[in-house]
């Protein structure tokens, strides 16, 4: 009994393997395409009979990425943008959303709500308006305009995913602490951050990625390469007038993605919490 | 207390927002001065563009030892924007390059540098080649150096017109509707045309239009669009999508380069195309390069060809913070060995009369049709006419693709079409005007 | 709750202010946002207002010209249609794609990790290069769609999926849910995970079934994830602008023609910042009073604790 109830767990997870993994390659489909692409040589590229994989694999359009001299300070420019915005938003989101779960003031829902207001405007009309905002605070290309940028996008989504979170916790906790006396950042500090990793985590992921591959400001509010992202960097270098470099543009963007990737594989244990793994013990 | 904490951490959040508002945001401590130069891309093939100009900066330094380049490549899509922008803030480079649909408004405005003493140092406006140099003058005042030019010739596949018994291109445009009729056969097409609101559509008709004998704008300033000769080319140019069914219908979706990608592969047969392909295609098809000829576009009624004319020039904004270097380093680049090698690598004909026909460079097939073509390749607006405003916003909007989208995509006769287009563009150089 | 709310009232009275321990937490959020936001968002609508051209600096304000211009214009009005129905098919869709592969995704497979990583990658592709990936797959010679159509026997000449204008509306919606839908997982797989486990074994004591815990834990439980994501939908798909922009430019004619590619020809193309900013001002009187509907709405103030 106990074997024949085995057997169908295992065809189940079988099943349901094949299942994602179907769903995953057909979902990526483009994506296998583009990395594909990016080890063909140029003769390659256009044929009457499409290929997803080159019949002779070259490094070639990685190695004109990699010499290009201007790549190192790109990749570092999204580091410290991508990372101080990650930074900034778990802070601030984190006050933010515990102040507008757990304390009682007048507006708190309007404030909530009007902190969407971000994304009610055309990001490409707003960039010609912030460039003269930039330049009169002479921020016009700094690292300093380009983390606002990304924080004025990324923040109201962290508030609103953490607020989410913190909605579903256990309130005698917060309750309990307070008659403790403790103040709100200690109750963050000891009581929120540890039972609320998986939010954290996530908001923090959100924020890093949007600005990793945010390129519009980018492209922009830069006026040299000393702080331009590798996502603006690789779109202008690529895109001439007259013609798309289909195998630099997909190995630029494989460039783009896979630390994004590993990124996420390594943190995704945070915001995995316990549902599956709880069901399964 | 408990708002020390909160405080604390206020403060300690706050302190890093200060931080970086006031760290500076520019540290160039270095004692040479630094020549902020900005570019998009003007030639075919990035990265051979990208080992010229970083070869060359380093030997201009190399005899400069004083002058730092420091060159930010633009975007295509935002350069002519970010170059506005500039103008508006005097937060500008110390040189930029671009075609005078750029920076020939801001000129107007007072905004940029006057360049004649360059002009006069590389022998004088009678070395450059007219149409070249035209399009930078105003009031008989140069605002830009001319560097390269480029027009759009006919690229055709020698194998394909050998297989159906042509042993030489078309010359004339009966010739050319005869040889792609006898082209389209088993899914080839025998001309790649662009037929959608794009740079590309508009450049080909303005060509054929000049060989119809057209123009867009008269010496006075009137808009002329709706000529019987401008009529006459949108036939021709339609004609050959509606009734002779040479041209795939995708091309209603084309981009700039996808015919550079159909000639190679060769699903078409012919198809016209600025000449400075000639590198790229190379590059990309290498097996097939062989056997793709380049020429000038066929003759029209009027008997001579027509062709649009790409030109790009060095220019400087007059609150560049060092004139006097970006000088130094336009007539570095003006030097002929150098800018022979230019020519060949950013795929563009000479505007130095004495360099544009040098054997060293017509000896490439591409350049020898650019060069011929040249003479017949205009830059609508700026060579044939007066430096009307509104302009950059008629060539913004693609207004002069508008005749041909409105007869493939919008259902309206060529007449009605091209009516239609005529009170567009008026209506802009009548409000640019006004302002 | 209710002793929560006593003890906050209790240190209502205490507190120096009202809003200071509020204020002061919501500060860097606020400043953050609104100084950032404000500035351009004032120069749009005050933009709008005006007759400005780009890197003109001599314009004058005309009232609400660029507004009765724009709203007598049979083009403004299609493009505002087209939105709507762009929105509610894409929004719709992403939804659907998300919510679904958060489901998958969130169930005890070997390399769960990995696919949750990989499913995301959508997301993390530059938009150029998603616009033009589709664009090759597309493509009538040496695309894989019409290669793959033709081998299997559907159809027999290529479609033009960005020519056809019965193909071109699926073109575009195509690739806005393929970039959208690892958005809307990341947020379901994370919701997914605030479901106390406790919930389903008292569930499976009980006897429910897969379909039953489904239905009655975790579909209530997502309730508050629907409704955000529903509204984030909204607004992102509204104002969607750069995979239309990079596949169609609005073409064929102005067969895909939206608000926000609107906006960008007049301000970018057109070089009028006064017209193209009222545009701008449109998309967001719209989202902003959708918004506030959305967010009074019965059914989500019951959710409020």
């Amino acid at each position: 009994m106990t074997s024949y109830r085995r057997m169908i767990q295992i065809l189940t997870q079988v099943l349901l393997f094949c299942g994602v993994l179907g769903v995953t390659v057909l979902l990526l489909f483009p994506a296998i395409v583009a990395f594909g692409t990016s080890f063909k040589p140029m003769g390659e590229i256009f044929t009457q009979t499409p290929t997803i994989f080159p019949h002779e694999p070259t490094l070639a359009a990685y190695k004109k990425i990699f010499c290009m001299p201007e790549f190192p300070r790109f990749l570092l420019n999204s580091f410290i943008i991508s990372g101080l915005t990650a930074l900034i938003v778990i802070i601030a989101a984190l006050l933010a959303a515990y102040t507008l779960t757990f304390t009682r003031f007048p507006g708190k829902k309007f404030i909530r709500q009007m902190i969407l207001m971000t994304y009610m405007f055309p990001a490409v009309t707003l960039v010609i308006p912030l460039y003269f905002f930039a330049h009169r605070l002479d921020l016009l290309d700094s690292y300093q305009i380009l983390i606002f940028a990304d924080l004025s996008f990324a923040l109201p989504i962290a508030v609103w995913l953490m607020a989410g979170y913190f909605e579903k916790f256990p309130l005698e906790l917060v309750k309990a602490a307070r008659v403790d006396g403790c103040n709100p950042l200690q109750i963050i500090r000891h009581i929120i951050i540890p039972v609320m990793k998986p939010g954290i985590t996530a908001a923090g992921i959100f924020s890093f990625i949007l600005a990793w591959s945010e390129y519009l400001f980018s492209l922009t509010l830069t006026l040299t390469d000393e702080s331009r992202t590798i996502s603006a960097g690789m779109h202008y270098c690529l895109m001439g007038n007259y013609r798309t470099d289909y195998g630099l543009l997909t190995a630029a963007s494989t460039i783009i993605v896979i630390p994004v990737v590993i990124l996420f594989a390594l943190l995704q244990k945070f915001i995995v919490g316990g549902l599956t793994e709880g069901s399964l013990k | 207390m408990k708002y020390k904490e909160i405080c604390l951490v206020q403060a300690v959040l706050l302190s890093l927002l200060v931080v970086l508002l006031a760290c500076p945001a520019h540290t160039a401590a270095s004692e040479k001065i630094i020549l902020k130069f900005s570019y998009a891309p003007f030639g075919f093939s990035a990265d051979a563009e990208r080992t010229f100009w970083s070869k060359y900066i380093k030997q201009f330094e190399k005899e400069n030892p004083n002058i730092k380049v420091n060159m930010t490549w633009e975007s295509w899509d935002n350069f002519h924007q970010k170059t506005h922008m500039a103008a508006e803030t005097g937060r500008v480079p110390d040189l930029s390059y671009c075609s005078p649909a750029t920076n020939m408004p801001i000129a107007a405005r007072g905004l940029v540098l006057q360049v004649d003493d360059v002009i006069k140092a590389l022998g004088g406006p009678q070395e450059f080649v007219e149409s070249n140099l035209a399009p930078f003058q105003l009031d008989g005042k140069t605002y830009g150096v001319p560097n390269c030019d480029n027009n759009i010739v006919l690229a055709y596949r020698k194998d394909i017109l050998k297989k159906f018994g042509f042993n030489a291109p078309p010359k004339t445009w009966d010739e050319l509707v005869k040889i792609a009729k006898a082209c389209t056969k088993n899914g080839v097409y025998g001309l790649g045309l662009f037929l959608g609101k794009t740079h590309d559509t508009r450049q080909v008709y303005e060509g054929m239009m000049w060989a119809a004998g057209g123009c867009e704008i008269e010496k006075n300033g009137d808009v002329v669009l709706d000529s019987p000769a401008n009529l006459t080319a949108l036939k021709f140019y339609t004609d050959l999508y509606l009734k002779h069914k040479v041209v795939p219908p995708s091309a209603v979706d084309w981009k700039y380069g996808d015919n550079a990608n159909l000639i190679g592969s060769g699903q078409v047969a012919m198809t016209p195309i600025y000449g400075g392909y000639g590198t790229l295609i190379e590059e990309m098809f290498p097996k097939t390069y062989k056997e793709i000829g380049f020429i000038e576009m066929p003759s029209g009624p009027t008997g001579h060809s027509g062709s649009r004319s790409g030109v790009g020039a060095f220019f400087i904004f007059s609150k560049a913070q060092h004139p006097e270097e970006a000088k130094k380093f336009i007539l570095f680049l003006s030097e002929p060995k150098i800018h022979k090698e230019w020519c060949v690598i950013s795929g563009n004909v000479s505007p130095f009369k004495a360099i544009a026909n040098d054997p060293e460079l017509t000896k490439f097939e591409w350049y020898r049709a650019i060069a011929r073509q040249s003479p017949n390749a205009v830059q609508p607006g700026f060579n044939y006419g007066p430096h009307a405003k509104g302009l950059d916003v008629i060539n913004g909007l693609h207004v002069m693709a508008e005749p041909v989208v409105g007869v493939i995509s919008e259902g309206f006769s060529p007449e009605e079409s091209l009516k239609r287009a005529h009170k567009h563009y008026a209506r802009i150089v009548e409000d640019a005007r006004k302002k | 709750m209710q002793i929560l709310i006593d003890t906050d009232s209790r240190k209502r009275r205490k507190a120096p202010g009202l809003f200071l321990l509020p204020g002061a937490l919501l500060a860097p959020t606020l400043i953050i946002v609104f100084v950032v936001l404000l500035y351009p968002a004032a120069c749009t609508i005050f933009f709008s207002l005006t007759d400005k051209t780009m890197a003109d600096t001599t314009y004058s304000f005309i009232g609400l010209k660029n507004y009765s211009n724009l709203f007598s214009d049979p083009k403004f009005w299609m493009a505002f249609q087209h939105s709507i129905i762009f929105t509610l098919v894409a929004g719709s869709l992403n939804i659907l794609l998300g919510f679904g592969t958060a489901l998958l995704v969130n169930r005890a497979i070997p390399f769960r990790g990995l696919f949750r990583s990989l499913l995301l990658i959508p997301w993390v592709m530059p938009h150029i290069v998603t616009g033009l990936m589709f664009r090759w797959l597309y493509n009538d010679f040496y695309g894989y769609l019409n290669y793959l159509l033709i081998h299997a026997g559907l159809i027999e000449k290529p479609i033009l999926f960005l020519v056809d204008r019965a193909f071109v509306w699926l073109a575009v919606i195509l690739p806005t849910v393929w970039y959208e839908y690892p958005f809307v997982m990341l947020m379901f797989l994370a919701a997914l995970q605030s479901i106390s486990p406790d919930l389903y074994r008292a569930a499976k004591v009980d006897g429910a079934n897969a379909f039953q815990q489904f239905l009655h834990i975790t579909l209530p439980c997502l309730k508050q994830a629907f409704l955000l994501n529903g509204l984030l939908q909204i607004i992102f798909m509204f104002k969607s602008f750069n995979l239309v922009w990079i596949l169609t430019q609005g073409g064929p004619g102005d067969r895909t023609e939206l608000l926000s590619t609107l906006a960008y020809r007049h301000v970018f193309e057109g070089f009028s910042t006064g017209y193209g900013s009222a545009v701008a001002t449109v998309i967001f009187l719209v989202l902003f009073a959708v918004s506030i509907v959305y967010l009074a709405s019965p059914a989500i103030r019951s959710e409020e604790p």
